[in-house]
């Protein structure tokens, strides 16, 4: 078969794919709209997710790495070093760039924390 | 070419001589959500029909489509309005490959329910459903002429060839691109590419002109 056969093989499908594609009924147009709509709301979510980020590296982060090497401190058989990998995993999940919702339960189980620690005072 | 893609092209043109003249991060804000929109509906008709070949489900395909939208403005809308198609299709098909592997694990837990028939073999009713579905191109093109006929012999062509064949023809993106975003060699993509051709062949060989 030839490439001019080729091209015409090629030409008739796109060509039919565009109009098939143009064909879309009103219904998933409007979903498609809607959710074009709704990525481009991201926008203006961007500056706080940031500032979100930059508030996990400065006080997160820092903590949890507390926590890990803090932990030989009070350890009392090589049992329990399966709790130290898991704490490991969690700083590797930490820093692999978490999502917002996963920022802010890490502020509120901050809070929550430091809530408890009033109440016992 | 489509007027969406066309009236995207013009946009980037349009926006990359206005945005220089202006100084305000406001208006670059705005620029950039123009810009975005512009891409976003260029793209998004043939996204859906790309991702609803694969997944053979509109209300999925539609949530693909939404979720690549969703990463390319939250991980991408910094990058130059070049970059987002080869990024765009880079995330679609990998929410493509996302749902085939959530499909399989569906499968895999329909394994505890599976019965066995009278001959001793397993009933998997997913691959029964999908099969049932597939006609015979060349049956359906004794059926059907024309357009329908050619783009159900693209939505029939095996996974890797379909993708290759939409995005070097429908999506004009270069051999290179595509290797970016199917995730493979430039080498592979050229077979790929020409499997599907010589599939699309076979497959239309009664419909030639």
């Amino acid at each position: 078969m030839s490439n001019e056969q080729d091209k015409a093989i090629i030409e008739r499908t796109i060509e039919a794919l565009d109009q098939e594609a143009e064909q879309i009924d009103y219904r998933t147009q409007l979903h498609l709209q809607k959710a074009r709509e709704q990525a481009l709301a991201e926008l203006d979510k961007k500056p706080a997710k940031k500032a979100a980020r930059g508030w996990l590296w400065l006080t997160a982060v820092p903590a949890a790495l507390a926590v890990v090497m803090l932990l030989p401190l009070g350890q009392k058989s090589p049992a329990t070093m399966p709790e130290q990998l898991v704490l490991l995993q969690d700083v590797e999940l930490l820093t692999a760039g978490a999502d917002l919702e996963m920022l802010e339960d890490i502020e509120f189980y901050q809070w929550l924390a430091e809530q408890e620690q009033l109440e016992e005072a | 070419m489509t007027t969406a893609v066309l009236d995207f092209q013009l946009a980037v043109q349009a926006d990359s001589k206005t945005i220089t003249t202006r100084s305000s991060s406001g208006s670059a804000v705005r620029e950039k959500r123009q810009q975005l929109d512009a891409f976003l509906a260029s793209v998004e008709r043939r996204a859906l029909r790309t991702a609803e070949f694969a997944v053979r489900n509109r209300d999925d395909a539609l949530e693909i489509v939404q979720d690549a939208m969703l990463k390319l403005v939250q991980n991408y809308a910094e990058a130059s309005a070049e970059e987002w198609p080869p990024l765009f299709h880079r995330i679609l098909h990998s929410r493509i490959m996302d749902h085939h592997r959530r499909g399989k694990v569906v499968k895999r837990l329909f394994a505890w329910f599976q019965k066995e028939d009278e001959d001793g073999e397993v009933y998997d009713p997913i691959e029964n459903a999908e099969a049932s579905g597939i006609q015979n191109p060349l049956e359906r093109l004794d059926l059907e002429q024309g357009n329908e006929a050619l783009v159900a012999a693209v939505a029939e062509l095996p996974e890797r060839q379909r993708q290759a064949f939409l995005l070097r023809y429908w999506e004009g993106q270069s051999e290179k691109q595509m290797a970016f975003i199917m995730q493979c060699s430039e080498g592979s993509v050229k077979t790929h590419l020409s499997r599907a051709l010589a599939n699309l062949r076979q497959r239309l060989q009664e419909y030639q002109p």
